[in-house]
């Protein structure tokens, strides 16, 4: 190991690569950071003047580009997973709160925004990105199939209560039947 | 304009040979890590920064192309040589075919040379 010590330029710039080469992993940093040294102590050993310092280091580029070329090729971006589900989820709650119409379109739409939800969680889970659009997607589902079916039911149950009354208005109906029974006893008290 | 598109392109072109360009001169004899990034800096347009081309000789060992070993050596500091391995030679040579195919090709469509180029 050389014990000489390096111009001040050259120990900066050292420096700036061991920071920069944090995030690599252990061995690939310290392969990378040994052979720059070489490299530079090479460069050293044969630069007559500042000028030549400034030249070499310029020549090796920065210390980010380089550890940038080391760093395994990063994955691509993690997108936002089911913009497609939570489109369709609002949709169909909306479309769900239209009297009966709604209810037709709704659930259908609500099913399948549940479906393209769950598939987009599970991909988005897998990539890493971020799912709280497909989670949304598929809850947004779920209320367009319940409201509506809720809806449904209660219109069904105004109906069935609308049907009691209806026997209510019978009533009079018998009574006007019962009448004529009357008439036979006016008949006969004239014979 | 001409030299952003020259710059872009030769980007482009370099990456791709790049790695074959360093095992060609490593055919003769094996070269130490300074040595090859002279060499290579001192050819036109062949590295922008001459440091990015430590990690493309890291992948060259992990792809199997070359061998490395410290050396002391009595001028100064030790040494990092690398060797071309015999998949490395393979590898040399499949493309040396493939770029005399390649240029050529390109040559040909850019009316560098041949007769009867379609233009």
């Amino acid at each position: 190991m050389s014990t000489s010590t390096r111009h001040p330029l050259a120990e900066a710039y050292l420096a700036e690569l061991a920071r920069a080469a944090q995030r690599l992993p252990r061995r690939e940093r310290a392969e990378l950071v040994a052979e720059l040294t070489a490299h530079i102590d090479e460069g050293l050993a044969r630069a007559t003047s500042e000028a030549d310092v400034r030249n070499l280091l310029d020549a090796l580029g920065p210390p980010q580009e380089i550890v940038a070329a080391a760093a395994p090729s990063p994955t691509p971006a993690p997108r936002s997973y089911g913009q497609t589900a939570l489109i369709l989820g609002v949709i169909a709650v909306v479309i769900g709160l239209l009297p009966l119409v709604g209810a037709v379109v709704a659930v259908p739409m609500g099913i399948a925004a549940i479906v393209i939800g769950v598939r987009e969680r599970r991909e988005g889970r897998r990539d890493g990105g971020s799912t709280a659009m497909a989670t949304g997607g598929v809850a947004a589902g779920g209320i367009a199939i319940v409201v509506p079916l809720v809806f449904l039911l209660a219109a069904l149950g105004a109906v069935i209560v609308g049907s009691d009354s209806s026997v209510v208005e019978e009533g009079p109906i018998i009574d006007v039947e019962r009448a004529p029974e009357v008439e036979p006893e006016l008949e006969v008290l004239p014979g | 304009m001409r030299h952003m598109v020259r710059e872009a392109v030769t980007a482009q072109l370099r990456r791709g040979a790049l790695e074959f360009c360093v095992l060609g001169l490593l055919e003769e004899r094996e070269r130490y890590g300074f040595e090859l990034v002279r060499l290579l800096g001192a050819t036109d347009g062949m590295v922008t920064s001459e440091g990015t081309v430590y990690p493309l000789l890291s992948r060259l060992r992990t792809d199997g192309y070359v061998t490395t070993t410290w050396r002391s050596s009595d001028a100064g500091p030790p040494r990092k040589y690398y060797t071309l391995t015999e998949p490395g030679r393979d590898a040399l040579d499949a493309f040396r075919d493939e770029w005399c195919r390649f240029s050529a090709a390109v040559d040909q469509l850019l009316g560098l040379r041949g007769s009867g180029a379609p233009r």
